[in-house]
């Protein structure tokens, strides 16, 4: 829904585009943060056994490598006290787990140890339903003739669901994110819809759709406005720095960025015809 | 503390007195080309240091002995006309006079109009002529009303390109934008890139900045009175233009000679506006239309019938369609009770509309406001140094914020109507202008507002009256989990509010040519618009208070020093102020405003200040006349915690609004070269808009996401620009009907690449952030024809 307003503003500024210049700006740096990317995705036909949990620390704005976290203790416990162990690549910042059971809506604590202190956060394993077909449409977008591919998937009517859509593709670097509700669908079909106009045929597109809590929604709702923001804009709203669901249990105030949370997924493969 | 200022009312009342042996002098002013009533100007009678201004119909009434005066009749524009009368009983006198054709060789006139600044308790005020406004160099060759007002003190507007405008470090939903008395709630077209106020149309504008008289209530920051023209009662004129954005065509004439008229005016702009594709059934245009009807009954009673109707519509091959604008109808009724007893009465119709139609996600959105105003107001010409401003107004609102409805029956929309929002809004007040003695006046006034939040709806109910809800844990405000609701019947009273706004200003004449003065004004605000945003968008809905959403208080206090010099060639005007805001509006981070039909889930209420020093210097003759102005100020917000455990928004620091300029300088100048050219500039300087600039990044699920510090620390860089133009009169224009007129602009002469905004983002090839600037307007050229016959 609210992407769909979005939309609104894209338009608005695709008249002016011309106009577009790459500054320099000079930037301060703050202290570095740890960034703990905990995103534990069961998708659907596989055990979910292995998962990887990823730590970072935050850095200058340009830098164009990322520094990593390493030599922490990492693992994950649910509510029937299993313990998973994350075990670090070393020098990687990855830590990997091969045992992991998922178990929809059971709940999973995490728990990471870094530099002497302890951090910690709960999330339960959403469930997300399959998808179910694909339609391309050559004459979609603005102009009208650009191809949009649409996944579809059934929205449950029994609760209030949330989503996160992922697009990969063969001829893009960077992933696409949109989260989603079924405020205005409550059990009506849905649909995840791509388009770009750089899409043709052969091109390859990898959707994948992921279960989310609604505070998730929440936070990568306004973690995406961030990481799109423009200064200045007339359609530009405050940017802050968003704080996931960690808790530092030695230090409140240090927080960590990043979240955690346990979803299952679904993905479909689409090449355009 | 009501009971002291009541008193206080009373004792200045029992002051007022009658005077002896006197006659009442009243009538209208009126153009002598068309009879179009005059607002402002100056009748005095020097010799008796005794004058007065024309109110927002013409009208004047003088208290002055019996015997033989010699009345000036002054106004800018206009020959300074000398009447000579004698006069032993109460009369009526209508007085016509000639606009200011050849200014290139006037006469200098023994009293020049700007003395009333000097000597009227009225401050912080600001008129710019429409003749003047009309020669100012503009975008794309648009005249635009609200792009001239800012090169006053004071007034800026977030950004270039963006919508509204600010006041004295106001926001822009805290103008009240009048237009014929009706409430203009979205004064832009094209998303702020132009006004909607068609300059061909309008007769005469006023901006109240401070002070503001009782008679006006309902917002905060200012007071944007805007009068349309009533159409030549003498004779039947077309007049139009032709430029690169819209083409306008005027047409204005007698219904019956001297009694009644009509105006009928049109702009559209051209479609496919700023698209570049031509092969497609996109299209981008706005239009507006204003009328006026006028009729004179009889000596005593005048009808107006004003309208207004405008419509951006953008179309992107059908399958997004956003139609927006303004709609506003008011009926006047002129009545003169005596000579010196002046009302209107005034019923008025305004609304605007938001609809929009996204057909590849399958539904349509409409929202809007309406509402419908009755307002009765006296003017009392009590004697020659006493005049009372009297009257009542009740405003009813009906407020839709938002449907929205599948397009077609494969849409997996469903249907959902937001809850409406009903609201009243009364008020009365009393305005006193009082002259004390030869150096001394004041106004004062009073005015009492109510505010009723109606029903019919449904109202959520919150533990401890909150809606939302600090999570400590992740030291965020969150949307609270309503514990129920209350169903409101029709008219059942929701939330209910009253406010004493009293309002006050002196001036102390230091000498013919100087004085100093002082006001002071509360003011309250009921209706809030819902933006997160820099500035306003176009989908913004607006919010009546309630028992989340308080109502905004102001408290101004402004001193001044205004001074003329060298016979009035130049006037001075420095003017500092002080202003605080109760109940300010703030969005917890990532509130969604858009289709939420819970906002008290995601708003806390703050304050707001701003304080500033301004100065305004104009050289009012010659062939090079203009205007610079100055104005050194600041504008900040605040949402602290509501209790120790809560960080409040920014952490409960004070922060600079998204138009709080630092530094902002204007210098507008005019110069006529001869008969057939002159030439117009504007140049303008000032800080950059605050913004926030990331202060690191971090990686999350494969993307950069930067990180941020406190808002608004950052500016983006100094901001810039010339503009220029010429008019061209072409000489064979004197003999014959048809008068054209050609007008070239240069908008950004020296082509600064201003920074609309600075983005952070990654690039999408290689992948590495980057800071991207975007502009909005290089050096733009602009012609434009207009005619008249």
């Amino acid at each position: 829904m609210k992407t769909t307003f979005k939309i609104l503003i894209i338009a608005f500024t695709l008249l002016f585009t011309s106009c577009e210049d790459v500054v320099n700006i000079e930037l301060d740096t703050a202290p570095a943060k740890l960034v703990i990317d905990a995103s534990l995705k069961w998708e659907k036909g596989t055990t979910g056994n292995e998962q990887t949990i990823k730590l970072t620390t935050t850095t200058d704005f340009y830098a164009t490598t990322i520094p990593v976290a390493s030599g922490a203790v990492v693992f994950v416990r649910d509510e029937n006290a299993n313990r998973f162990d994350f075990v670090e690549t070393p020098g990687t910042g990855n830590y990997v787990c091969t045992n992991f059971i998922p178990v929809i809506n059971r709940n999973y604590t995490l728990t990471v140890i870094y530099n002497g202190q302890t951090y910690t956060a709960s999330e339960k394993l959403i469930a997300v339903p399959t998808i179910d077909s694909v339609e391309q449409n050559n004459n979609g977008g603005f102009t009208g003739n650009q191809i949009e591919v649409k996944f579809f998937f059934e929205d449950d009517a029994m609760i209030n669901n949330f989503y996160l859509e992922e697009y990969t593709t063969n001829f893009t670097l960077l992933r696409q994110y949109e989260v989603s509700s079924d405020e205005f669908f409550q059990g009506n079909q849905m649909f995840g819809l791509y388009s770009n106009e750089d899409l043709n045929i052969n091109n390859q597109i990898n959707f994948t759709l992921q279960g989310i809590s609604e505070r998730y929604y929440n936070y990568m709702n306004i973690l995406l406005a961030v990481a799109g923001s423009n200064s200045g804009s007339p359609f530009q709203t405050p940017p802050a720095t968003v704080r996931g669901n960690i808790i530092n249990q030695t230090n409140f105030n240090n927080f960590a960025l990043g979240y955690f949370r346990v979803s299952e997924t679904d993905k479909k493969n689409y090449i355009v015809q | 503390m009501t009971k002291q200022i009541l008193y206080f009312y009373l004792i200045l009342f029992s002051f007022l007195g009658y005077s002896q042996e006197k006659v009442t002098l009243s009538g209208t002013v009126i153009d002598s080309n068309n009879n179009e009533s005059l607002i402002g100007v100056v009748i005095e009678i020097p010799a008796l240091k005794i004058s007065t201004i024309t109110n927002e119909y013409g009208f004047y009434s003088l208290t002055i002995p019996k015997g033989t005066h010699s009345v000036v009749v002054s106004t800018i524009g206009y020959e300074t006309k000398t009447v000579e009368i004698s006069i032993q009983e109460n009369s009526k006198l209508t007085i016509d006079i000639k606009a200011d054709a050849k200014e290139l060789d006037a006469v200098i006139v023994n009293k020049n109009p700007y003395r009333t600044i000097i000597n009227k308790p009225e401050m912080s005020v600001n008129k710019i002529a429409i003749s003047t406004i009309k020669k100012m160099p503009a975008i794309l060759g648009e005249i635009d009303i609200l792009k001239s007002i800012t090169t006053l003190p004071g007034v800026t507007n977030a950004g270039e390109g963006q919508s509204g405008f600010n006041v004295r470090g106001g926001a822009a939903d805290q103008n009240l934008i009048l237009l014929d008395e009706a409430t203009v709630y979205n004064s832009s077209h094209l998303f702020g890139f132009f006004s909607v106020f068609n300059a061909d149309a309008i007769k005469d504008l006023k901006l109240y900045k401070g002070g503001i008289p009782s008679r006006f209530g309902g917002r905060v920051a200012s007071v944007l009175d805007i009068y349309q023209k009533e159409g030549n009662s003498k004779a039947f004129n077309l007049s139009g233009g032709i430029g690169l954005i819209s083409s306008r065509v005027m047409a204005e004439g007698p219904i019956k000679k001297d009694k009644g008229s009509f105006l009928v005016a049109g702009r559209s702009s051209y479609a496919h506006l700023f698209l570049k594709l031509t092969d497609n059934n996109n299209s981008a245009y706005f239009y507006d239309l204003n009328t006026k009807l006028s009729y004179k009954l009889n000596e005593n009673n005048n009808l107006y019938l004003s309208g207004y109707f405008g419509r951006d519509v953008f179309s992107l091959n059908n399958s997004f369609v956003n139609t927006y604008g303004n709609t506003v109808f008011n009926l006047r009724w002129n009545h003169l009770f005596n000579d010196k007893l002046f009302s209107n009465f005034s019923m008025i119709y305004s609304d605007y509309y938001y609809g929009l139609t996204l057909d590849f996600v399958g539904f349509n959105w409409d929202s809007g406001i309406k509402n419908y105003n009755f307002k009765y107001d006296f003017k009392h010409y009590l004697n020659d140094k006493t005049k009372l401003f009297y009257g009542v107004n009740a405003i009813y609102y009906d407020f839709n914020p938002g449907k929205i409805e599948p397009t077609n029956s494969s849409s997996g929309i469903n249907p959902k109507q937001l809850d409406k929002k009903y609201a009243f809004e009364p008020a009365l007040y009393l305005d006193v202008e009082q002259q004390l003695s030869d150096r001394l006046s004041i106004n004062y006034g009073l005015r009492y507002s109510l505010f009723y939040r109606l029903g019919n709806q449904k109202m959520n109910t919150y533990a401890n009256n909150q809606a939302v809800v600090f999570n400590s844990e992740q030291q965020i405000y969150e949307k609270a989990t309503p514990t129920g609701t209350i169903d409101y019947g029709r008219n059942e009273i929701i939330a209910k509010f009253n406010n004493l706004e009293p309002r006050f200003s002196i001036a102390y004449l230091l000498n013919d040519t100087q004085s100093i003065k002082m006001s002071y004004n509360r003011m309250t605000q009921y209706l809030h618009l819902i933006s997160n945003t820099q500035s306003p968008t176009p989908l913004d809905v607006w919010a009546p208070s309630d028992q989340f959403l308080k109502p905004q208080l102001l408290d101004q206090i402004a001193i001044g020093y205004f001074s003329e010099l060298n016979d009035g060639k130049y006037t001075l005007e420095v003017e500092s102020f002080y202003k605080k805001i109760k109940n300010r509006l703030d969005y917890i981070d990532g509130a969604d405003l858009i289709a939420n039909n819970a906002i008290e889930q995601v708003v806390l209420n703050g304050n707001a200040r701003a304080y500033g020093l301004e100065v305004l210097f104009r050289k009012n003759e010659g062939r090079l006349n203009g205007w610079a102005s100055y104005t050194l100020s600041r504008s900040e917000q605040q949402t602290p915690g509501r209790n120790s455990t809560e960080t409040g928004i920014n952490n409960g620091a004070w922060y600079k609004t998204g138009w709080d300029k630092l530094h902002n300088l204007s210098i507008t100048g005019m110069y006529k070269l001869n008969e057939k050219w002159s030439f117009s500039s504007i140049f303008t300087l000032q800080s950059g808009q605050p913004v926030t600039f990331p202060n690191g990044q971090y990686q999350y699920l494969g993307i950069s996401i930067p990180t941020y510090g406190l808002r608004n620390e950052d500016r983006l860089p100094t901001y810039h620009r010339l503009d220029v133009s010429a008019t061209l009169i072409p000489s064979k224009n004197n003999n014959r009907n048809w008068q054209g007129e050609w007008v070239f602009g240069i908008y950004n002469l020296y082509s600064r690449q201003n920074a609309a905004s600075i983005s952070f983002r990654q690039n999408q090839d290689s992948g590495n952030n980057e800071a991207v600037r975007l502009s909005i307007f290089g050096i733009v050229p602009s012609v434009t024809y207009n005619f008249k016959f």
